[in-house]
């Protein structure tokens, strides 16, 4: 097992490379110029200001030259420095990751706790009444755009109702808790500071709650889809033989099984909710990777955007195995093919 | 049956039991009833489709969903288990009836141990606490034969062989010491050897606990082994139901009676063809008219055609048939019965073999071996070799029929594919008609093509779905350029000989049943006129009346067209019928070889005899001692060393772990690989 996971995290080597090499191929062949979009176009006429700009960011060297730099600094642990907040993309990445990974876990813990009790109703009383409440529900939550009920949320509980905060991390008047994960949920446990606690979490509340919408949808239907494939199963005429309540058999035996499957979906959704959610963070001023992903792009800022993701392809592959992992944990007959090396 | 016996521990009165709902539900059981007293057996028979495991699924409330109970009782302790709140059920079940399954690999939850599954029924009955439930569990299987039982529990149920996870099934069924358990088709899926336990094992229980089993089966030979009493279901109903020996001994009902006498036997001559049953059985929402066996019936009267008999006592049995009591059954069946193929060698008593003294040698394998390569299971560790075939040397003749036997994973498959060229060998040579043909590739091979067809196990699965029966038979045709009238000829005319007729050509793979398949199966293998065929376990994916039809028609074939046929099977009762020669195979070796009937009667190794005693006792067989191997087959990647066999060989002496036993001729035509060969009658 120690061996898979070993040969697997040698795997992410030749990903990045190969996202590295994509990703700097892509980004130099786009027809935007960073000197403009940087300098304005007043600097931007005035060659000397230009070629000096060039040179300073190395853009004047040939391109497989500039890419084989790029890659020597990387090793070092060097992202190099951002052309639009002029710090290391490092330093950036550090600051604003932390709080979509606290905004993205809020919305799976949450969804991943709705979704798989939902499913499971709805697949024991499949064409009944309860099961086509969920998959109503359910549906809306797919198909609703998530710019329109975050602001219809932000209307409603924000403008009229008054219950939840305004959009942001904290409370204006609240200072962020000593800085150790850059969560401030749980920096703030950490300090023992409970105050600072429900303030941060009243301010996850809605954003989490509005993106889980669209990921509760999907995990439900994937749980009442996978269950369904699991009832008629034999085993379960089984259990039900050896005397077995309906309670029991449904959630000892069948949703164990029907779960693991489960686990893909909520990985995938995981590394999607890391990675794409720039409206949400836009709409209720969440300062995340999203936020800095798309100010990157607007700015031509080429050491972000391959930060970013480089940083992506890491949160994609090392969620890839954690599902993996998980499976295998789940499921012993993929650990044994794990094992043996079929997989 | 024997009416006012106290201590009926199940009485069930005249179940209904309907699939689907409204207008459109079909009956599949119809009105059924039987008592079953403590510590009896009962065995049930019937077909798939008879209705015989929604019988039983009925008396727990364990109906698939779809299918319900629509009138009836089922009294168990007196109690009506079927008007009983689902509180009161779970109580029952597992605790005072249990249920073994027939496929023990979806029997078991996949991701759970096998000990927490076992002792189950103790902790959900609060019988025992987890660690004396575990205890228990591990006598349990213990007793069961499972070695090493501490280990075993945790293991997972993918990490046992077939018969290691039907035993634990059954143990699980044991375990709260039930008084009833309803064992269906528990051996069915099982190899020859393991089944001959499985029985044993389920004699053994009765005998010893005292528990009343319900024991379900398509093969009457299975049933009769343990039951004192027989039913047997068509259509959803007994058609006969009494004493084991008297229903064996005289059968009442046509349809126990053709049963009986479709099942090859060593009784029955092998020059005679079976008396198969015509036609197909019933679908449980077309049934005929009347008795709903008169189509297929050869004593089928006016009355038959409009009424359903009732079941009436007739001596000690019960029996549904308009002219069962008064014993006016014809002693023998009528001709009718024989066949619906068009016999094409007008006198069948005249015997199959040629006279020629030797006939052309049509397909020789020399030295053959074949070996998989297995994924290796740890890092820096060799792959695992499995030994498919190793050093197999055998030879069909023309007009011989060679019978391939021996447990699931013994090479036989392998072998056809490695004859037929679908598979390469590793080393040793293939003959085929005085030519080599080990190496020959590409188009060579395919017009040796022409020359040799196989007859696959799954008809359905072997027959282009969108395509017409006419041009599946005909490709092959197409594919060595006979022209179109020809063509059309051919197909009609091979149709016609395997029982079709012409007018099923336009007919889909879907339209036709399970037993039509297989004749359209082997109409294409014999539309080219091949000199060899391979057929590898052509009958086991049928029904046990249409079985006959089927052995019958290769009989036909053999005597029409007087090819060279290789017949794989993991059943020795069809095997030791059709064929002329024998080779009895264990992993990957043959271990006896010879014509089959002097093999069958006087098996020299130890292997053989077992297998030939695993097969179920036909009624009328003298008692015999009935060798029951211990364990399940070794595993073909990791074969014991020496003789393979030894592990699970009674014989067994220090010598047949260090030296393999060479296959040698013992007499003409007669070789055993063997260190201490049986003496004559085994």
């Amino acid at each position: 097992m120690i061996g898979y996971v070993a040969r697997r995290l040698f795997l992410l080597v030749p990903i990045l490379l190969g996202m590295t090499v994509i990703a700097f191929a892509v980004s130099r062949a786009i027809p935007t110029d960073p000197v403009v979009a940087a300098l304005g176009q007043q600097a931007a006429d005035h060659p000397a200001i230009v070629a000096a700009y060039r040179h300073h960011w190395g853009l004047d060297q040939p391109l497989p030259m500039q890419y084989l730099t790029y890659v020597k600094n990387l090793l070092h642990g060097d992202l190099s420095d951002s052309i639009y907040t002029h710090r290391p993309v490092t330093q950036d990445l550090r600051s604003y990751m932390p709080a979509t990974i606290e905004l993205a876990t809020a919305t799976i813990l949450l969804s991943t706790i709705l979704s798989v009790p939902l499913g499971i109703v709805a697949a024991v009383t499949r064409g009944t009444t309860p099961d086509l409440i969920v998959r109503l529900v359910t549906l809306v939550g797919v198909a609703m755009p998530i710019f329109w009920l975050a602001l219809a949320a932000l209307d409603v509980f924000y403008l009229h109702l008054g219950i939840a905060p305004a959009p942001g991390r904290l409370n204006p008047t609240d200072a962020p808790p000593p800085n150790v994960t850059g969560m401030y949920t749980v920096d703030s446990l950490i300090a023992g500071n409970m105050k600072t606690f429900w303030d941060a979490v009243s301010h996850l509340a809605l954003p989490a709650l509005i993106m889980a919408t669209w990921s509760t949808g999907t995990l439900t239907r994937m749980t009442r889809t996978s269950m369904l494939s699991v009832l008629p199963q034999g085993f379960l005429r089984m259990v039900r033989s050896k005397g077995a309540t309906e309670l029991h058999t449904v959630l000892g035996h069948a949703a164990p099984n029907a779960l693991i499957p489960v686990v893909t979906v909520v990985g995938l959704a995981y590394g999607d909710l890391l990675t794409g959610v720039i409206l949400i963070e836009t709409i209720f001023g969440w300062p995340g990777i999203g936020h800095y992903a798309y100010e990157a792009a607007i700015y031509a800022d080429f050491p972000a955007i391959m930060g970013v993701t480089l940083v992506f392809g890491v949160i994609y592959t090392i969620v890839n195995l954690c599902v993996d992992l998980v499976y295998a944990a789940l499921d012993p007959r993929i650990r044994a093919a794990m094992i043996s090396g079929r997989r | 049956m024997n009416g006012g016996r106290t201590g009926d521990l199940l009485v069930v009165n005249d179940l209904h039991v309907a699939v689907g709902g409204g207008a459109g539900a079909i009956e599949v059981v119809r009105g059924v009833s039987f008592r079953l007293g403590s510590g009896e057996v009962l065995g049930l028979v019937g077909e798939s489709g008879s209705g015989k495991t929604m019988t039983v699924s009925a008396i727990p409330r364990l109906l698939p969903s779809g299918a319900k109970v629509t009138g009836g009782t089922v009294c168990f302790k007196g109690e009506d288990l079927l008007g009983v709140p689902r509180q009161r059920l779970s109580e029952v079940r597992g605790k005072e009836i249990s249920m073994v399954f027939q496929d023990s690999l979806t029997s078991l939850d996949p991701i759970m141990r096998v000990g927490p599954q076992v002792r189950e029924p103790l902790v959900l009955h609060r019988l025992a606490g987890r660690r004396a439930a575990t205890l228990t569990a591990q006598q349990e299987l213990h007793r069961l034969g499972i070695p090493d039982p501490g280990r075993a529990m945790m293991r997972y149920p993918h990490e046992f062989s077939g018969g290691m996870r039907q035993r634990a099934v059954i143990a699980t069924a044991l375990i709260a010491a039930p008084p009833l358990v309803i064992a269906d088709e528990p051996t069915t899926a099982l190899d020859a050897t393991v089944q001959a336990q499985i029985l044993d094992l389920l004699g053994r229980l009765n005998r010893e606990l005292g528990v009343a089993v319900i024991l379900i089966s398509h093969d009457l030979a299975v049933v009769s082994e343990i039951s004192k009493t027989v039913a047997v279901m068509y259509a959803g109903r007994f058609v006969e139901f009494g004493p084991t020996r008297d229903l064996l001994a005289q059968p009442r009902h046509p349809y126990t009676r053709a049963l009986l006498q479709s099942m090859p036997s060593p009784d029955v001559p092998k020059t005679r063809r079976l008396a198969a049953i015509p036609g197909e059985p019933p679908l449980a929402g077309a049934l005929p008219s009347g008795c709903p066996f008169h189509p297929r019936c050869p004593y089928a009267a006016e009355i038959c055609r409009s009424a359903e008999p009732p079941l009436e006592p007739v001596g000690h049995s019960l029996v549904s048939c308009w002219f069962a009591k008064d014993g006016s059954l014809p002693a023998a069946p009528k001709e009718t019965v024989t066949s619906t193929v068009r016999v094409l060698a007008p006198d069948v008593s005249e015997t199959v073999e040629p006279e020629s003294p030797a006939p052309d040698a049509i397909l020789s394998l020399e030295h053959v071996t074949r070996h998989f390569l297995m994924p290796n299971r740890l890092p820096f560790t060799a792959p695992a070799h499995v030994h498919a075939l190793d050093d197999v040397s055998l030879t069909v003749r023309r007009g011989q029929v060679l019978g391939i036997a021996g447990e699931s994973g013994c090479g036989k498959t392998t072998l056809g594919r490695c004859a037929l060229r679908l598979l390469d060998v590793d080393s040793g040579r293939i003959r085929f008609m005085g030519r080599d043909i080990t190496r020959t590739g590409g188009e060579d091979l395919r017009q040796l093509r022409r020359y040799m067809q196989p007859i696959f196990q799954d008809p359905y699965a072997s027959l282009n779905p969108r395509s017409p029966i006419g041009d599946s038979v005909g490709e092959p045709l197409i594919a060595f350029g006979v022209a179109h009238d020809e063509r059309k000829r051919r197909v009609r005319e091979v149709l016609d000989f395997v029982g079709l007729g012409a007018r099923y050509a336009a007919h889909l793979p879907h339209e036709l049943s399970g037993g039509q398949r297989q004749r359209v199966g082997i109409a294409r293998a014999i539309a080219l006129n091949p000199e060899l065929i391979v057929a590898d376990e052509p009958i086991s994916a049928l029904d046990v009346s249409v079985q006959a039809q089927i052995i019958n028609l290769f009989k036909d074939m053999q005597r029409e067209f007087h090819l060279a046929l290789i017949f794989i099977s993991h059943d020795l009762r069809v095997v030791r019928h059709l064929s002329t020669h024998i080779a009895i195979m264990f992993l990957g070796q043959v271990v006896e070889h010879g014509p089959s009937e002097v093999v069958c009667s006087r098996p020299l190794h130890p292997y053989t005899a077992a297998l030939l005693s695993s097969v179920p006792a036909v009624l009328g067989a003298a008692p015999r001692e009935r060798i029951v191997l211990s364990g399940d087959p070794p595993s073909p990647s990791a074969p014991p060393s020496g003789c393979r066999f030894r592990t699970r060989c009674r014989f067994a002496q220090a010598v047949c772990a260090q030296t393999p036993p060479e296959l040698h001729e013992v007499e003409a035509g007669r070789a055993v690989a063997c260190h201490f060969p049986l003496s004559g009658g085994g």
